[in-house]
């Protein structure tokens, strides 16, 4: 069950979305136009763990359906307002946009995701300053908006994996019109932090000097992104630390140790992604397929190399839909279990085996969206995830050690109302 | 036992019942498509002469307004669907998840949302208004930049 505290949250953050619909629209002041616009989603999801996991959409939810409780209304839900001030001096605007949702300490709070100051000094060009979205994939500035997609949540296979939502630095976008063809190109350079939580302790993710590219071109009804970002990134918690001062230290005597070590660098360490994807948006289709890959150079960053696609068929306001993803590690991590030994580096060993969990799996979906009146939209979707792997827990935490591995599929229900203005 | 004849007649009926039924649901669930004829509109001494379907594409979805005042009429409007069908090859449906993206990734903005009677009022009190309109309702004193007839 979620905690009351949790519910009394998402009821007051409920309450203040219907207040704030009253204001809905741009109010014309002599110190410049104001827009509001907001969205929301008031989810339920059951997961059929058999009490040996909790289903998280994000990586870093540390709770959630199938074993903290039993039905979860706090990971896919969510409020947000968003104000644009376009400001007298008509090539500065001023955007920010406040999300409540459940935080990495299953507590669902607001945080400001986006605040930045835009600068147009040509009609295509414009630059933002402050905390923007993180450049990290095809739908990533619109990840937390569920009412723009038909699934209940972003495809986990893509976004699941990113712990950050925003960047703070600076970006610029440029769009270069060409007849029906529309090029948005953007570059981006930056820094973010957050914290993961988990039984073991908090872990700290730091990244700096992010380097960020991304194309997206239109055309009609089509939609072909390209984008990638590099990074230095360093991952640390307590219990990674110690495995590498253990491991290091036993690398005095064993020299074949200090390669792991490494691998375990409390220090930082460089990640790149790539992202491609399509879009083909034709009544009444929609088709939809994105994938990444991904390369760090510390154990702690996962190598991925994931993908998804969701095909839609829209009849009036219905639109039933099938999505499949997959979540691959592209390293071979089963043959990196080391065997228990030397002497003195048992325990450290034996972390190290310990912590060789992938997110292997594939996940099915099937489900159906239905456009009401208001800007709401009611959604129900069934997904089944097959573990691909006997060290896979998939995008699942909390696992009893039985979980790792499952055979059995995992039937996870959501049912979800969004609403947007 | 109920004879063959009576057996028919109820199968038949409750076929017809089924298919009113899956009518009414059908109505309720769906906003169909109207066969309306649209035309995208701005005022007779407007300085735009004429558009073709990109450039309203990219007024109205893309937010490329190039200094025009963009009108919306609201969903209920058997207009807006025909719109955006024969421009965008989107259904209503479709043009709100799609708006949804470009809105909260601070891409563009939506046209202003204002009951039909009310849109005519803005493009003929402003030349820099432009919108659509159901092709055999537009009002003199304003002129057809596009005509996007019903698509086969």
């Amino acid at each position: 069950m979620p905690s009351p505290r949790g519910t009394a949250s998402v009821a007051a953050s409920c309450l203040l979305l219907a207040l704030a619909g009253t204001a809905v629209g741009a109010d014309e002041q002599p110190w410049g136009h104001l827009h509001v616009n907001g969205f929301a989603t008031l989810a339920a999801t059951y997961a059929d763990t058999d009490g040996q996991a909790d289903f998280r959409s994000a990586q870093f939810q540390s709770a959630g359906s199938g074993r903290s409780r039993h039905w979860d209304f706090a990971n896919d839900s969510n409020l947000a307002l968003q104000l644009t001030w376009d400001t007298p001096y008509e090539p500065l605007r001023v955007v920010t946009q406040a999300i409540a949702a459940n935080d990495t300490h299953d507590d669902f709070k607001p945080r400001i995701d986006w605040l930045y100051l835009g600068w147009q000094p040509a009609p295509d060009l414009s630059i933002r300053f402050g905390r923007f979205p993180f450049p990290s994939g095809m739908y990533s500035e619109t990840r937390w908006v569920n009412s723009s997609r038909l699934e209940v949540r972003a495809p986990q296979s893509i976004y699941a994996p990113l712990p950050v939502s925003s960047l703070d630095g600076a970006d610029l976008n440029h769009y270069l019109q060409s007849g029906p063809w529309l090029l948005r190109s953007r570059l981006s350079y930056g820094q973010t932090s957050t914290v993961i939580a988990s039984r073991f302790g908090d872990t700290e993710v730091d990244l700096r000097s992010v380097i960020s590219a991304a194309f997206d071109l239109n055309r009609d009804n089509w939609r072909l992104y390209l984008g990638g970002f590099i990074s230095d990134t360093r991952v640390t918690s307590p219990q990674s630390k110690g495995l590498h001062d253990a491991l290091h230290e036993q690398a005095q005597s064993n020299p074949s140790l200090n390669a792991l070590a490494d691998d375990y660098t409390p220090d930082y360490s460089r990640v790149w992604q790539i992202d491609a994807g399509i879009e083909y948006l034709n009544a009444p289709w929609t088709v939809r397929v994105e994938g990444l890959y991904r390369n760090s150079q510390t154990k702690l960053v996962l190598d991925l190399a994931n993908w998804n696609a969701t095909l839609g068929y829209t009849e009036g306001r219905l639109t039933p839909f099938v999505a499949i993803g997959q979540m691959r590690l592209h390293e071979p991590w089963r043959q990196q279990a080391l065997p228990s030994g030397p002497p003195g580096a048992i325990a450290a060993v034996a972390a190290y085996n310990a912590s060789l969990v992938t997110s292997n799996e594939t996940i099915l979906s099937v489900g159906l969206r239905w456009d009401l009146d208001h800007g709401l939209a009611l959604k129900a979707q069934l997904d089944r995830h097959q573990l691909d792997d006997e060290q896979s827990r998939g995008v699942f935490t909390n696992n009893t050690p039985e979980f790792v591995g499952r055979q059995a599929a995992i039937h996870v229900f959501t049912l979800a109302l969004d609403y947007q203005f | 036992m109920s004879s063959p004849l009576r057996s028919t007649t109820s199968s038949s009926r409750a076929a017809r019942a089924t298919r009113r039924c899956l009518a009414a649901l059908a109505c309720l669930l769906c906003t169909t498509a109207q066969a309306l004829d649209v035309a995208v509109v701005v005022r007779k001494d407007s300085p735009v002469k004429q558009l073709s379907a990109d450039e309203v594409y990219a007024i109205f979805i893309q937010d490329r307004r190039q200094g025009l005042v963009t009108y919306d009429v609201p969903d209920s409007d058997p207009a807006r669907e025909s719109f955006y069908l024969r421009v965008a090859g989107k259904t209503l449906t479709m043009m709100r998840g799609m708006r949804a993206r470009l809105v909260f990734s601070g891409q563009a903005r939506p046209p202003k949302q204002l009951p039909r009677d009310e849109v005519i009022q803005r493009l003929l009190a402003d030349p820099n208004a432009i919108a659509y309109l159901p092709l055999n309702e537009v009002p003199p004193g304003l002129r057809i930049v596009l005509p996007l007839p019903d698509i086969p």
